[in-house]
């Protein structure tokens, strides 16, 4: 049984210092199934086995949950900022060639090139977590975890860091242009995908 | 007085209030939660391992349960919850929220 559960625990794709905290639980939870059974007059070794239940289930769930141990809301912050301040730039000083396509598709490449790993997985279980009373208590919301830090910063940053530039080209004299379209990918992409995210999380949650 | 059918999925909103209801009366182990929430259904309700850990484990993520490692009297490891006080606040809330769906389902089912 510890073995099964030991090679469950190995195949998950989970960081590993979350199988440590998997195994331990789990071996704790079969343990007491098992001894309950001895204590109540039943087989413990089917105990053991039944308390474990839907091993593909409990897969999916836990993949879906235990990534997000590894990165902090700081963490996914200061990958935002990274990639807000590499956007920033690379349209500020890419020239005629950021203003359009080949700047959209760059700027969306670095956000996702610094985006926490398995970012999606994340985000979807922030998502379906249970609405709260803010601090102020006067809006309720999900709890900002790694993933929506990342999209909030990596969304807003570029446009912090632009208008940074350009308050700096002005004070110095310089002609300041008008904003181009491939500023706007990141930010577009990152709504799309809350609102597409937001959807799923609302109707998985009613059904 | 006939028992109730058994149900082995519990709604994903539910089951985290069951769990932050049950940790704001002791600090518990899954096992013992599963368990007490199984007995105190009188057997109506089954917690899937599948569901119980990973809505643990996401609470936790949200600040609203913590972990701390104990041992059990055979010496393996284990991890026991305990509410946060974030956590006591969410409660609150997701037992005032389950409790007016229940009646609300109640009223439209019974008329």
């Amino acid at each position: 049984m510890q073995d099964e559960l030991d090679r469950f625990v190995a195949s998950l794709a989970i960081p590993d210092d979350r199988k440590g905290v998997v195994r331990a639980e789990l071996t704790d939870h079969v343990a007491c199934a098992a001894e309950a059974a001895v204590r109540e007059g039943r087989d413990p070794d089917a105990a053991a086995r039944a308390a474990l239940g839907d091993l593909e289930l409990l897969r999916r769930a836990l993949e879906a949950v235990e990534p997000a141990f590894r990165i902090t809301r700081w963490h996914a912050v200061g990958r935002g900022l990274a990639a807000s301040v590499l956007v920033a730039i690379a349209l500020d000083q890419g020239g005629a060639l950021m203003r359009g396509v080949v700047g959209a598709l760059v700027a969306l490449s670095v956000a996702l090139v610094c985006a926490p790993p398995r970012a999606l997985e994340m985000l979807r279980a922030e998502m379906r977590s249970a609405r709260v009373r803010g601090a102020l208590g006067v809006v309720r919301g999900i709890p900002i975890g790694p993933a929506l830090a990342y999209a909030v910063t990596v969304m807003s940053g570029p446009f912090v860091v632009w208008i940074a530039l350009i308050v700096q080209r002005a004070s110095a004299g310089l002609p300041v242009d008008d904003a181009p379209w491939s500023a706007f990918a990141v930010a577009v992409a990152v709504q799309a995908v809350l609102l597409v995210e937001g959807i799923r999380a609302r109707i998985q949650a009613a059904a | 007085m006939a028992r109730a059918p058994q149900r082995d999925v519990v709604p994903r909103g539910a089951l985290r209030a069951l769990v932050l209801a049950s940790l704001a009366e002791a600090d518990l182990h899954g096992y013992a939660l599963a368990r007490q929430l199984e007995e105190r259904s009188r057997g109506a309700l089954k917690i899937r391992e599948g569901s119980l850990y990973p809505a643990l484990h996401e609470l936790e993520l949200e600040g609203a349960i913590e972990a701390t490692w104990t041992r059990a009297p055979d010496g393996r490891r284990r991890r026991v919850y305990a509410l946060t006080r974030a956590g006591r606040r969410i409660a609150k809330g997701a037992r005032a929220e389950w409790l007016a769906i229940a009646d609300m389902l109640r009223a439209l089912l019974a008329s």
